[in-house]
């Protein structure tokens, strides 16, 4: 008696668990119209059953629809700011971002140069990692907002005034907003897949990799080429020149990291990310 | 100096005896994930970690006349299963947001994310310093 009460529950739970049918997708298994047909043709009922059976279809594809779009690989937009944000994640130790870091008042000076400078309605975030493997960098994020990643240790090293770590950051807030980024780190393999649907395949979790990959590489490695570099120190130039305390902070900025990747070991590796603070002073001098 | 202090500390217990909290309303999470903090602090011991959608208890402190008290801006009162405590506002939402891993289900099922992943991206959200620029 125990047992079939058991397995009458465990096949009501099975049930329960497959998916679930409309009303009239049930209905339509259990009748059979066509043999019956010519009684429900005499009352009318022909038009009825067939607006019936046209409900049924529709519900049943809009949820073999909904079942689809379960497989559904993010959009562009939808995917920036999630993958940079599993590299933060992935990369915790090495970042160091986890730790208890003092309130250095970088939202309202950045805030008051963004508004300075006529960037308005632009949200940002800013994480602080106590690492000196990784300088300053902006990220693919959401649109109208920016996610910062900046190096406690670099900063501190050279002292830097608020303004010079707001102009700092400013400087990547125009490299992200060229794309350089995104371009490079875009591999192939994501780039076919992104809005697409997997339903039915197996999702390839290796092109997840090689985008965390070349986060690695720009980040760690490899930064930005020279092209890049100019293109964004003449942007800078073209916006900071207006404001005589703007520009000479980024100049200020400018020589002291170059005296410190010449001066100090452990920011050799700056130049090979951002070349180079020397040549971007030269670009900006007057002949 | 000593007594100014046990003063102080006798009327913030009274006044702490004074207040009740009472179910406010019930917001989601907006997150990809979020902590619990037992304190209302970034900083302070984390209790539990939510993922975005999760409905979240949301409670008001009232005072015996029934006066609403002020609490904190940044910080709300919160009971997520058997956890008591506070949450950053930014996290949560009057209605459910839209999330990532709803819109996005299998996609997400599919990264396997390990349970140090999750509780490390509630924490992402905590150590964040945001800012935005106005047109004024």
């Amino acid at each position: 008696m125990k047992i079939t009460l058991v397995l009458s529950l465990l096949m009501l739970c099975l049930s329960g668990l497959s998916a679930e049918k409309s009303k009239e997708e049930k209905e339509n298994e259990l009748i059979d119209f066509s043999k019956i047909k010519d009684v429900i043709k005499s009352d009318g009922l022909e038009e009825a059953a067939r607006k019936k059976s046209l409900i049924a279809l529709d519900k049943k594809k809009k949820r073999l629809e909904k079942d689809r779009s379960r497989y559904n690989f993010p959009t562009e937009e939808d995917f920036w700011p999630f993958i940079s944000e599993y590299w933060l994640v992935k990369n915790a130790s090495i970042l160091k971002w986890n730790v208890k870091k003092p309130d250095y008042g970088l939202d309202e000076s950045l805030e008051q140069l963004l508004q300075s400078v006529g960037v308005f309605e632009v949200k940002f975030r800013i994480l602080l990692v106590d690492s000196p493997n990784v300088f300053h960098f902006a990220l693919p994020y959401k649109k109208n907002e920016v996610l910062f990643l900046l190096s406690i240790p670099f900063i501190r090293t050279m002292d830097l005034t608020k303004l010079e770590i707001s102009i700092l950051l400013f400087e990547d807030y125009i490299r992200i907003k060229q794309g350089f980024f995104e371009e490079m780190a875009m591999t192939k393999d994501i780039k076919s897949v992104l809005s697409s649907n997997f339903q039915g395949k197996k999702f390839d979790k290796t092109s997840l990799k090689g985008i965390l990959e070349r986060y690695d590489q720009i980040i760690l490695t490899e930064g930005f080429n020279f092209k890049q570099q100019f293109t964004v120190t003449k942007e800078m130039e073209k916006i900071l020149k207006n404001n005589l305390k703007f520009w000479n902070s980024y100049f200020s900025l400018l020589k002291k990291i170059d005296n410190l990747v010449k001066g100090n070991s452990l920011y050799e590796q700056y130049i090979k990310i951002f070349p180079s603070p020397e040549l971007q002073l030269n670009w900006l001098s007057p002949n | 100096m000593k007594k100014l202090l046990i003063l102080f500390l006798v009327m913030q217990s009274s006044l702490a005896k004074d207040q009740s909290k009472v179910l406010d309303k019930v917001m989601y999470v907006n997150k990809i994930f979020a902590q619990v903090h037992k304190n209302p602090s970034k900083h302070s011991i984390y209790l539990t970690t939510t993922e975005c959608g999760h409905p979240v208890k949301v409670y008001k402190l009232e005072s015996k006349n029934k006066s609403r008290v002020l609490f904190n801006r940044t910080w709300k009162i919160v009971k997520v299963g058997s956890y008591d405590g506070y949450m950053n506002e930014e996290y949560l939402s009057d209605t459910k947001v839209k999330c990532f891993q709803d819109k996005y289900p299998k996609f997400f099922d599919s990264l396997g994310l390990e349970i140090n992943e999750m509780f490390y991206w509630g924490k992402l959200y905590d150590q964040y310093v945001t800012g935005k620029s106005r047109a004024n």
